[in-house]
C-alpha cells in the first residue's frame, strides 16, 4: 500500500467538498425515512400498474417506439421493409417512387400494413390449421425453407461428375423416329388385304419406291406420323405393335405386314436417330442443375425425419 | 521511495491509454452504426447520389461480397458460363437494369429462391425432354428442329448459317417453340421474367458455339440465386448492392 499522501493545502479550504457531504447526509436521512419511502413504493406500484394495464388492454403499451433505419413501418413490432416497400411500389404503379405521388405512396403502404395486420390477425385465429390454401402454402414454404441452404455454393467438378456417373441415364438426347405407315385396309376380304401387304412389304424390300408400291396395292398411308418425331410421340402415334417393330429398323428398312384391327399394316422407315449419350463436358449444365434439386430433396427428406423424430406421434392400433 | 510516485505514474498512463482506446472504439462504433443507419434511412436509389454515404457502403460492401456471394460469382464479380453464373460488370442484366434497388431485392430474395418476394416468373424449358415445362404445356423439339432454330439464333448473332433451316427455324421460333413469347420477337429478350437477349454475344450458359446454344435449348435452363434475407443484416445488404451497382456501368438516367 503507498503510504498516505500529504493532504494538499487546497483541501482544507475546499468548501465544496463539506457541500457534499452535507448533501449526502441529507439525502440518506430523506431516504430512510420510513413513512415517505412507503408512499414512494406505493406510488411506484401504483404507476406500474397503470402501464401494464395500458398495454394488456391496447396492445399499444408494448410497441416499439421507434422505426428501424431498413423499413417503412412497423405493425405491432414487426417491419415493413423498405426494400419491399420500393418493389412493391414499382410493381403496382410501374414507375420508380421518386415519380410516385403522395396518394400513390400512401396507398401502397397502406395495403402492406393491412396484409401485415391481416397476415399477423390470421396466425392468432389459427389460420393455419383450418384453411386449406394456408395449410398447403405453408407446407410449401417449409419444403422451400430448408432447402434455400442447398445452393449457397457450387459443387465441386468431381462432385458433379460422380454425380453424371451415376445418373448416366439421365443423360441422353431424345431419339427421333420418322415413319411411313401403309395400312391395306380389310373391309369385307381380310385375306387379299393380307396378301397385298405382304406382297407390298416384300416389294418394298426388294428396292421399290414405297408410294409407288402402295398405290400398286391398294395401300393407304394413314399418316399417323409426320417427318421425325421424338420416339415417345412416334410411339403413341403408331401404337405399340407397330412402333416396337419399326423402332428396331434402320433407315430405308421395312416391316413385314403387322395385322391390327383396321388390317394389316406395313410401317416403312425413313428416319431412325437413336438416344445418345451425352458427354459430361456437354451435360454439365444439366448435371449442376439436377444435382443442386437432389440436393434439395435429401435436405427436405433429412427434415422429414428430423421433425418426426423429435414429434410426438401416436397412432391407433388398427392403423398402425 | 522514490519508486511510488513512478509506479503510480505508469499506471495513470495504462489507465489513459485504455481509456483512449475504449472511447475511440465507442466513437468509431457509434459513427460506424449512425452511418449505417444514415446508408438504410436513404431510399436505395438515392444512395449513389449521396456520394459519402455511397463511398461508406462499396468499402463495407466489398467484403460482404467477398464472404457471401465470390463463391460463385467470383471475386471479380466474372461469374461462370460453364456453370451460368452471370457476370455482374456489364450492362447486360437478366433482371431490370441495374438500379441499386434492384440489385438489393436480388440480394434480399435471391432468384428462384424460397420467398414469395423472389425473382421466379419463369424458366427456360428443356425442350429435349419428353414434358419440356413443368409451368404449362409446350411441345419437345426434335434434335434437326432444334439446330434449325439454332441457325435462326446463328443470323441474329451476325453469322451467316444455312437459310432454309433459318426459314424453319423461324416458325419453328415463333410456333412451335414458343420462343417468342420469353425472349421476345426480336430475341431482345425480357428483363422482367429473366430471360436473356439471344442477338447479342453475352452469353449466360456456355460460349455461344452452335452445341452450346442447342444444349440450353434441349436440356433447359433455371439458375439459382440464393436469398440472404435472414442471413444477413439489413445494413449489409444495402452496402453488397451498393458494391455491385458500383461495378458495373451506370445506366442512362430515366426519362
Ligand atoms: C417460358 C419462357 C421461355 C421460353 C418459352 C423459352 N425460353 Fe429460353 N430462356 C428462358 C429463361 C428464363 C432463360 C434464362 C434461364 C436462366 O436464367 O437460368 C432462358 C435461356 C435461354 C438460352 C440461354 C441463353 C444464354 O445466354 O446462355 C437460350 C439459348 C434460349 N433460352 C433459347 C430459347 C429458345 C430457342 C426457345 C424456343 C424453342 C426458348 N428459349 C423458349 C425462358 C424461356
Ligand atoms: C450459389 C451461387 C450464388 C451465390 C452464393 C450468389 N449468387 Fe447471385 N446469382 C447466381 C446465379 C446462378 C445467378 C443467375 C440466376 C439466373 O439464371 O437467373 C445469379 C444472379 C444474380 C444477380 C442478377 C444478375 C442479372 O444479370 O440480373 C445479382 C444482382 C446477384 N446474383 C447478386 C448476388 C449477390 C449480391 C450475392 C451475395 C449476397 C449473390 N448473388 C450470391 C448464383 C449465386
Amino acid at each position: 500500500m503507498a503510504k498516505p499522501q500529504p493532504k494538499s493545502k487546497l483541501s482544507e479550504t475546499a468548501t465544496p467538498l463539506d457541500h457534499g457531504r452535507k448533501m449526502a447526509k441529507y439525502m440518506f436521512e430523506w431516504s430512510t425515512n420510513p413513512t415517505r419511502t412507503l408512499w414512494i413504493g406505493a406510488i411506484g406500484a401504483i404507476f406500474g400498474l397503470v402501464l401494464a394495464g395500458f398495454g394488456l388492454l391496447t396492445a399499444k403499451g408494448t410497441r416499439v417506439r421507434t422505426v428501424p433505419p431498413e423499413a417503412v413501418a412497423m405493425v405491432n413490432g414487426r417491419p415493413v421493409l423498405m426494400a419491399d416497400y420500393v418493389a412493391q411500389l414499382e410493381s403496382e404503379t410501374g414507375k420508380p417512387l421518386a415519380q410516385a405521388d403522395a396518394a400513390e405512396r400512401k396507398k401502397v403502404l397502406n395495403e402492406m400494413v393491412t396484409e401485415e395486420l391481416f397476415v399477423q390477425r390470421g396466425i392468432e385465429t389459427d389460420e393455419p390449421s383450418v384453411d386449406p390454401d394456408v395449410r398447403n402454402a405453408l407446407v410449401n414454404a417449409v419444403e422451400t425453407l430448408v432447402s434455400v441452404d442447398a445452393v449457397t455454393k457450387l459443387p465441386t467438378e468431381d462432385e458433379l461428375r460422380v454425380y453424371y456417373e451415376k445418373n448416366r441415364l439421365n443423360y441422353s438426347t431424345l431419339g427421333v423416329l420418322g415413319v411411313k405407315d401403309f395400312v391395306a385396309p380389310g373391309g369385307s376380304d381380310p385375306a387379299t388385304a393380307l396378301q397385298n401387304a405382304q406382297a407390298a412389304a416384300a416389294a418394298i424390300k426388294a428396292g421399290a419406291d414405297p408410294t409407288i408400291v402402295a398405290a400398286k396395292y391398294n395401300l393407304r398411308d394413314t399418316g399417323r406420323v409426320i417427318g421425325g418425331e421424338l420416339y415417345f410421340a412416334a410411339q403413341i402415334h403408331l401404337g405399340n405393335a407397330l412402333y416396337s417393330k419399326a423402332v428396331a429398323l434402320k433407315k430405308g428398312q421395312v416391316t413385314d405386314a403387322i395385322v391390327q384391327p383396321d388390317g394389316p399394316h406395313v410401317v416403312f422407315v425413313t428416319e431412325n436417330t437413336p438416344p445418345v449419350a451425352t458427354r459430361f463436358e456437354d451435360a454439365r449444365l444439366q448435371v449442376l442443375t439436377d444435382y443442386k434439386q437432389d440436393l434439395q430433396k435429401r435436405m427436405q427428406a433429412n427434415e422429414n425425419k428430423f421433425l418426426r423424430d423429435r414429434a410426438d406421434i401416436l397412432v391407433a392400433k388398427a392403423f398402425q | 521511495m522514490q519508486l511510488l510516485p513512478g509506479k503510480s505514474r505508469r499506471w495513470k498512463l495504462i489507465a489513459a491509454g485504455i481509456s483512449a482506446v475504449v472511447l475511440s472504439l465507442v466513437g468509431y462504433f457509434s459513427y460506424w452504426s449512425s452511418t449505417n443507419a444514415a446508408m438504410l434511412r436513404l431510399l436505395p436509389d438515392s444512395l449513389p447520389s449521396n456520394p459519402a454515404l455511397y463511398r461508406f457502403a462499396v468499402a463495407e460492401g466489398h467484403s460482404v461480397f467477398n464472404q457471401n456471394c465470390a463463391s460463385c460469382h467470383g471475386r471479380d464479380l466474372q461469374g461462370s458460363q460453364t456453370s451460368g453464373v452471370p457476370k455482374l460488370t456489364d450492362r447486360d442484366w437478366l433482371y431490370g437494369e441495374g438500379r441499386l434497388s434492384e440489385i438489393e431485392q436480388i440480394a434480399l430474395y435471391g432468384i428462384r429462391s424460397a420467398n414469395h418476394r423472389t425473382k421466379n416468373l419463369a424458366d427456360m424449358p428443356a425442350f429435349g425432354r419428353q414434358k419440356p415445362y413443368a409451368r404449362y404445356d409446350l411441345a419437345p423439339l426434335t434434335t434437326t428442329e432444334i439446330s434449325d432454330i439454332v441457325s435462326y439464333i446463328e443470323l441474329a448473332q451476325g453469322r451467316s448459317p444455312d437459310m432454309a433451316a433459318v426459314k424453319r427455324g423461324i416458325d419453328l421460333f415463333d410456333r412451335k417453340g414458343q420462343c417468342f413469347d420469353c425472349h421476345g420477337n426480336d430475341m431482345g429478350g425480357d428483363n422482367y421474367i429473366g430471360a436473356p437477349m439471344l442477338s447479342d454475344k453475352i452469353w449466360l450458359y456456355g460460349d455461344g458455339s452452335r452445341e452450346a446454344i442447342a444444349r440450353s435449348i434441349e436440356q433447359g435452363r433455371m439458375g439459382v440465386c440464393p436469398m440472404f434475407k435472414d442471413k444477413i443484416s439489413p445494413a449489409k445488404i444495402r452496402a453488397v448492392a451498393a458494391y455491385v451497382h458500383s461495378k458495373a456501368p451506370v445506366p442512362p438516367p430515366a426519362d
